[in-house]
C-alpha cells in the first residue's frame, strides 16, 4: 500500500509567551491509501488541530505534511486551495452550508467549475449522492429549511461529490442521533470500499469500531494505536474501550 | 458601565467611527457657516443699503427731460418722500484710455456721475460718502477687484486727466448682472467731459413706505412721465447684491444637505452590521430581562459621543473659517451688525445637526422591538436569515463561473445591505456628473441662444440711428459678410389690464435671420405679430394666441403673441416685434451679423471699431465670456471639487463597506475556503459584485443628473430669463472619463478593502 498523507514532526502552538498551548507537539504520522483511520483523545487533546494541518487549513510552526509525496505546506495559498478542492472533502461537527444558496447548490458549488461542461451529469450524481444519504426532495430548500441531521448528510454529499481521495472528518456523526449516524457510518463504510481514504475525529467508540486503524491522542502527542481486521463489531468495541481507560481517555 | 461600552465600542471600529465623525463634522461645520454668512449677509446688505439710502423705484431715461413736471408730479403724489435726477453720462470706452492704453472693458455702460446730494450715495470701502476733488477719480468696485483698474492709475477721458483715489460701493450697478458701471466725478469735471458723452437721466424716488412701490410705480406710469428707459425697484436691487454670495449659499446648503444623507447612511450601515453581529448578544439581553431603552442606549453611547464631537468641531471650524466666506461680503458690502445673531445662528445649526443624527439612530433602534429572544439566539449565525432564490440557480445557468454567480447571487439575496452601498454611490456619481454637465452646457455654443442674442457670430451696437443709412449700404456692399440683419430697439408702453399702462422693451426687425431660442411658437411673421421673452410672458401670464395691447405714437394698438423665447439681456423682460415705426425714438440699433468662413472674425472686428467710433463691436462669444466668465470660471471649480469630492467619497465608502462585508461573512468565507476555493476567487466574489453595482449606480447616477439635475438647474436660472435649459453634456466626460473613474476607484476600493480574506483560516471560524 502506498502511503497517501505523511506528517514529520509537526508542531503548532496557539497564544503567545505566558498562555501558550502546544496543540501539536512534534507528530509524525503515516496514513495509507484506503485506510479507515480514527482519531481518539479527551477533549484538548489536539485532534481537530491535526485534522486540520493534515488538509493544508491551518499554518504550522514547525514541520511538514505530504499528500502523495507532494509537500503541502510549500505551495502558495491559491495551490492548496485548488489542491483541497480536487483531492479532499471535509466534513465538520457542525454542518457549513452557505446561506445564500439551497441545498443542492451548495452541494454542487465546490464541484461546478471542474464539470461545467457536463453539468447534468453533475446534477445527476449529488441528486444520488442526496438519495443514498437519505435527503432526496430537498433540492431546492433554503439551508434552514431542513433539519440539522439532514443539512449533516447534505455537507457530507457535498464533501465527496468531486470523488475526492481522502475524506476528512471531525466529528461528522456529533450532532446526530444514532440511527441517522448509523446510516451516515454505513456510507463511510461503502465509500471507503470503493477506493476513498477515510480520516475521522471521534469522541465516540461505536464510531471508530467501523475503522481498521484508531490512533489515540494525549496533550498534542500521539499515544498508541490500534490495527483491525477482521475482528467483529463488539470485539472491537471492547478493545478500545480498554484502551480508552488505559490511557484515562 | 456606558464609558467602558463607548470605549470597547470606539477600540472595535476606528475607521468607521473617524469617517462618522468626519461627516458629522463637515456637515455641522458647511450649516454653520451658511448660518453666519446669511446672517451676515443679509444684515451687511441691509446695513449697506440704508447708508446708501437707496431709491425704491428708479426710472431711466434717455432723451428730454421735463424736471419742472417731474418736480410737481413728486411734490404732489402721496407715497414719495424725496426725489432727485442724478445725470449719468455714458462714454464710450473708445473714448477712455488708462495710462496711455486704450480702456477694453466694453460689455458693460461705461458712465460718469458726480455724488447725489439727497440719496443713492457713492460710498467708500468704510460706507463713509466720497466727495472727490477734481481731478480725481473713484472707479467701480468690480474693476477693482477684476484688474481692469486700480487705485494710481491715470484715466483720460476725452483729454481730461484723472487719478484713480479709490474703489466705490455702488447698491444699484455693483453686479457683473448690472448691465452699467458708473464712475464718481467732481461735478466741475463732469460738465468737461459731458460733450463726449450721451447723458442719461436716473429718475429716483425715495418712498414714505417700502411696501407701496407697486401703488407707486402704477401712479408713475399713469402720469405718462419721461421713461425711456429700463425701471428698477428697491427689491432687484437687493436681489442683485445678495445674488453671488447667495448662490454659494445655496450651494453649500446642497453639500450639507448630501453630507448629512451620506453620515445617514453611513450610520446605518455600520450599525446594521453591528447589530447583525451580535442579534445573539442583544437576544440574550433581552432574555435576561434587560430593557429595550436600555439596549437602545448601549448602542446610542458611541455615536452620541461621535455626534457631539463632530457638531462642537465643525462650530468651531466654521466660526475660525468663516471670515473667509465672509471676505467678499465686507469687500462689497461692509461689515454686519449681526454678528452676535450669526453666532449664535451657527450654534442652532450644529445642534440641529446633532439632534438630527440622535434623532434618526433612535428611530433606525426602533427595529430591536421586533426581535424576540428566541428568535435571536435561535438563528444566532445566520442573521438575516438563508434566502436562495427562486430561479437564480447554480445549476441553471451556463453563462457565468462559479465566482462570478456566487458574486451575483451575494447581491441578489442581500438586497437591503447593498442597497445603501448603492445610493451612496449614485449621489457620489450625480455629484461628480452635475457641475460639469452645467459647465459644458454654459460653454457651448447653443448656450448663447439662451440669451437671446440671436445666433450670429458678431454684433455692434449703435445708440441712436445716426449712422444707419451709411451702414446698411456698407454691410450690403462688404464681400467678408454672409448675412446680417438690423434690429431697432424701443420702448413702448403698454395695456397691463383695462386701465393701467407700463412699459416693455421692443426689438424690431427680421427675427427669422438669427433666431433666438424659442421654448414655445415662433417668431413674429406679420405686423400684428409679437413674441415675448419668457419672463415678460410668466410676469404678465401671457400664452400663444392671447393678444398684447401696445400704444404705438399715440394709438393703442393689438398684437398676437406667437412665440415665446428665452432671454437674459434687459433683467430678461423684452419683446420681439416685425412692424416698423419711423416715428418714436430708438433706445439703441444693433446688428447681428455672420461672416464668411474663412474671415478673421476679431480683425474684422477690430476694422469696424475703427470705422464706427460710436459703436460697440463685439465677438458673441467674447460677450458671452465677459457676462458669464466669472460665473462659469467658478462652477468650472466647483466641478473639479466635486470629482474630486466624489471620487474620495467612493473609495472611502467602498473600504467601508467592503470591509464590513468581509467581517459579516468571515464564516462562509472559511467554510469557502474549506471546500477549496481560492483566495483569487473569493476576491472575485467581491469584485464582481461591487463592479456590477457601480455600473448600475453610475447608470442611475447620470441619469439623474441630467433629468433631475437639469430640471434643478433650470429652476436656478429660470428667474435670470433663461426658460426650458437642455443640458449639453460633454459626452467624452459624462460617458467615459466618468464611468471608468468610479469603476476603477470601486475596483481598487474593493481590492483593498478584501485584502484580509488572505488572513483568514479554515480553522479560525468552524471549529467550535
Ligand atoms: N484558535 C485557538 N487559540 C488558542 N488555543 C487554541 C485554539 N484552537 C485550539 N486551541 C487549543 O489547542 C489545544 C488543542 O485544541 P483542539 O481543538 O485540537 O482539541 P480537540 O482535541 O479537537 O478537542 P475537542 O475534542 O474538544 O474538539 C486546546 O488546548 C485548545 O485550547
Ligand atoms: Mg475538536
Amino acid at each position: 500500500m502506498t502511503t497517501i498523507i505523511e506528517a514529520r514532526n509537526i508542531t503548532k502552538t496557539f497564544g503567545q509567551e505566558k498562555n501558550q498551548t502546544v496543540a501539536l507537539n512534534n507528530v509524525s504520522i503515516a496514513i495509507k491509501a484506503n485506510e479507515f483511520v480514527s482519531v481518539m483523545g479527551p477533549s484538548g487533546s489536539g485532534k481537530s488541530t491535526l485534522l486540520f494541518a493534515l488538509g493544508g487549513m491551518d499554518t504550522l510552526d514547525e514541520g511538514c505534511v505530504y499528500i502523495n509525496g507532494v509537500s503541502l505546506y510549500e505551495m502558495d495559498d491559491n495551490r492548496v486551495a485548488d489542491f483541497r478542492r480536487k483531492n479532499m472533502g471535509f466534513v465538520f461537527q457542525n454542518p457549513t452550508m452557505l446561506p445564500s444558496l439551497d441545498i443542492l447548490d451548495n452541494i454542487m458549488l465546490p464541484s461546478f467549475e471542474d464539470y461545467k461542461n457536463d453539468k447534468s451529469a453533475l446534477t445527476q450524481k449529488a441528486q444520488n449522492l442526496m438519495k443514498l444519504a437519505g435527503i432526496e426532495g430537498t433540492e431546492n430548500r433554503k439551508i434552514t429549511e431542513v433539519s440539522g441531521g439532514q443539512l449533516q448528510r447534505a455537507s457530507i454529499c457535498r464533501a465527496v461529490l468531486h470523488g475526492p481521495e481522502i475524506l476528512f472528518g471531525d466529528e461528522p456523526t456529533g450532532a446526530l442521533n444514532s440511527k441517522s449516524s448509523e446510516e451516515i457510518l454505513d456510507l463511510f463504510e461503502e465509500l471507503n470500499k470503493n477506493g476513498m481514504t477515510i480520516l475521522l475525529v471521534t469522541h465516540d467508540a461505536k464510531v471508530s469500531a467501523r475503522a481498521n486503524r484508531v490512533i489515540f491522542m494525549k496533550d498534542g502527542a500521539l499515544e498508541s494505536e490500534l490495527y483491525f481486521e477482521n475482528e467483529d463489531h463488539q470485539t472491537r468495541l471492547v478493545l478500545i474501550n480498554q484502551k480508552m481507560s488505559d490511557l484515562g481517555i | 458601565m456606558l464609558k467602558k461600552i463607548i470605549q470597547n465600542d470606539l477600540k472595535g471600529s476606528k475607521l468607521v467611527s473617524l469617517t462618522t465623525f468626519v461627516f458629522i463634522l463637515f456637515a455641522s461645520f458647511l450649516l454653520s457657516t451658511v448660518a453666519i454668512i446669511a446672517v451676515n449677509l443679509n444684515s451687511s446688505v441691509n446695513l449697506f443699503m440704508e447708508n446708501v439710502k437707496t431709491p425704491h423705484f428708479l426710472q431711466m431715461h434717455m432723451g428730454d427731460f421735463d424736471s419742472e413736471r417731474m418736480r410737481h408730479f413728486a411734490q404732489s403724489n402721496e407715497h414719495v418722500l424725496d426725489y432727485q435726477t442724478m445725470p449719468f453720462l455714458n462714454v464710450d470706452a473708445s473714448d477712455i484710455s488708462v495710462n496711455g492704453e486704450r480702456f477694453t472693458e466694453n460689455s458693460q455702460d461705461n458712465g460718469f456721475s458726480w455724488q447725489s446730494e439727497n440719496f443713492d450715495f457713492l460710498l467708500d470701502l468704510d460706507n463713509k460718502i466720497i466727495y472727490p476733488n477734481e481731478g480725481e477719480i473713484y472707479i467701480p468696485l468690480v474693476y477693482d477687484t477684476n484688474g481692469v483698474l486700480k487705485t494710481g492709475d491715470r484715466m483720460t477721458i476725452s483729454g481730461l486727466d484723472f487719478t484713480v483715489k479709490g474703489a466705490i460701493r455702488d447698491a444699484q450697478m455693483s453686479s457683473m448682472l448690472a448691465s452699467s458701471k458708473r464712475f464718481l466725478i467732481h461735478p466741475s469735471d463732469y460738465e468737461k467731459i459731458r460733450s463726449v458723452g450721451r447723458e442719461e437721466f436716473l429718475i429716483e424716488f425715495l418712498l414714505k413706505d417700502p411696501a407701496s412701490i407697486n401703488l407707486f410705480q402704477g401712479d408713475y406710469a399713469n402720469a405718462n412721465l419721461e421713461s425711456n428707459g429700463p425701471t428698477i425697484t428697491y427689491s432687484i436691487i437687493k436681489l442683485m447684491n445678495s445674488l453671488t454670495d447667495g448662490i454659494i449659499i445655496a450651494i453649500l446648503f446642497l453639500i450639507a444637505f448630501l453630507i448629512i444623507i451620506v453620515s445617514f447612511l453611513l450610520i446605518r450601515l455600520t450599525l446594521t452590521a453591528k447589530i447583525e453581529d451580535e442579534y445573539k448578544t442583544i437576544g440574550v439581553l433581552k432574555a435576561i430581562g434587560m430593557q429595550l431603552s436600555m439596549i437602545k442606549k448601549m448602542y446610542r453611547a458611541k455615536y452620541a459621543l461621535i455626534a457631539s464631537l463632530g457638531s462642537a468641531f465643525g462650530l468651531i471650524l466654521s466660526l475660525v473659517l468663516s471670515g473667509f466666506f465672509l471676505q467678499n461680503i465686507r469687500l462689497f458690502f461692509g461689515e454686519s451688525e449681526h454678528k452676535a445673531l450669526a453666532i449664535i445662528s451657527a450654534v442652532i445649526a450644529s445642534a440641529f445637526i446633532f439632534a438630527v443624527v440622535i434623532l434618526f439612530i433612535t428611530l433606525f433602534l426602533q427595529r430591536l422591538k421586533k426581535l424576540t429572544p428566541a428568535a435571536a439566539i435561535n438563528t444566532g449565525i445566520v442573521s438575516d436569515g438563508a434566502s436562495s432564490l427562486k430561479h437564480f440557480k447554480l445549476r441553471k445557468q451556463n453563462l457565468l463561473s462559479t465566482d462570478l454567480f456566487y458574486g451575483m447571487n451575494l447581491i441578489l439575496t442581500r438586497k437591503k445591505t447593498y442597497f445603501t452601498f448603492v445610493l451612496i454611490l449614485i449621489i457620489a456619481s450625480f455629484v461628480m456628473i452635475l457641475p460639469n454637465n452645467i459647465y459644458s452646457t454654459m460653454a457651448s455654443d447653443k448656450f448663447i441662444s439662451y440669451m437671446g442674442l440671436g445666433n450670429g457670430q458678431a454684433m455692434m451696437i449703435l445708440a441712436g440711428k445716426d449712422s444707419l443709412n451709411d451702414l446698411n449700404s456698407r454691410l450690403e456692399n462688404d464681400p467678408d459678410i454672409e448675412t446680417y440683419a438690423i434690429y431697432d430697439h424701443k420702448s413702448y408702453e403698454f395695456m397691463l389690464d383695462e386701465n393701467a399702462i407700463s412699459k416693455m422693451w421692443v426689438t424690431l426687425g427680421n427675427h427669422h435671420l438669427f433666431p433666438v431660442l424659442y421654448t414655445a411658437g415662433h417668431a413674429p411673421e406679420h405686423d400684428n405679430e409679437i413674441a415675448l421673452s419668457f419672463l415678460n410672458a410668466s410676469s404678465l401670464d401671457k400664452k400663444i394666441g392671447d393678444t398684447l395691447t401696445l400704444i404705438i405714437n399715440q394709438q393703442k394698438t393689438d398684437f398676437v403673441i406667437t412665440g415665446i423665447y428665452s432671454d437674459i439681456t434687459n433683467g430678461g423682460k423684452t419683446a420681439r416685434a416685425t412692424f416698423s415705426d419711423n416715428l418714436s425714438d430708438s433706445l439703441s440699433t444693433s446688428l447681428v451679423m455672420n461672416f464668411r468662413k474663412d474671415i478673421s472674425i476679431d480683425e474684422k472686428l477690430k476694422s469696424f471699431e475703427q470705422a464706427y467710433l460710436n459703436a460697440k463691436v463685439y465677438n458673441i462669444k467674447t460677450y458671452r465670456d465677459a457676462v458669464f466668465g466669472s460665473t462659469m470660471n467658478n462652477i468650472k471649480i466647483s466641478s473639479v471639487i466635486a470629482i474630486i469630492l466624489s471620487v474620495g467619497l467612493t473609495l472611502l465608502i467602498t473600504l467601508l463597506f467592503v470591509n464590513m462585508l468581509v467581517v459579516k461573512d468571515r464564516r462562509n468565507t472559511s467554510i469557502l475556503k474549506s471546500v477549496g476555493f481560492t483566495n483569487k476567487s473569493l476576491h472575485t466574489h467581491y469584485i464582481s459584485g461591487s463592479v456590477l453595482l457601480v455600473i448600475v449606480s453610475m447608470i442611475f447616477g447620470t441619469v439623474l443628473a441630467s433629468t433631475l439635475g437639469q430640471s434643478i438647474t433650470g429652476a436656478f436660472v429660470q428667474a435670470m430669463g433663461v426658460a426650458n435649459l437642455k443640458f449639453n453634456i460633454d459626452k467624452s466626460f459624462v460617458f467615459f472619463i466618468a464611468p471608468i473613474c468610479m469603476v476603477a476607484i470601486v475596483y481598487f476600493g474593493t481590492n483593498l478593502g478584501t485584502r484580509s480574506i488572505q488572513k483568514i483560516k479554515v480553522s479560525d471560524y468552524i471549529r467550535e
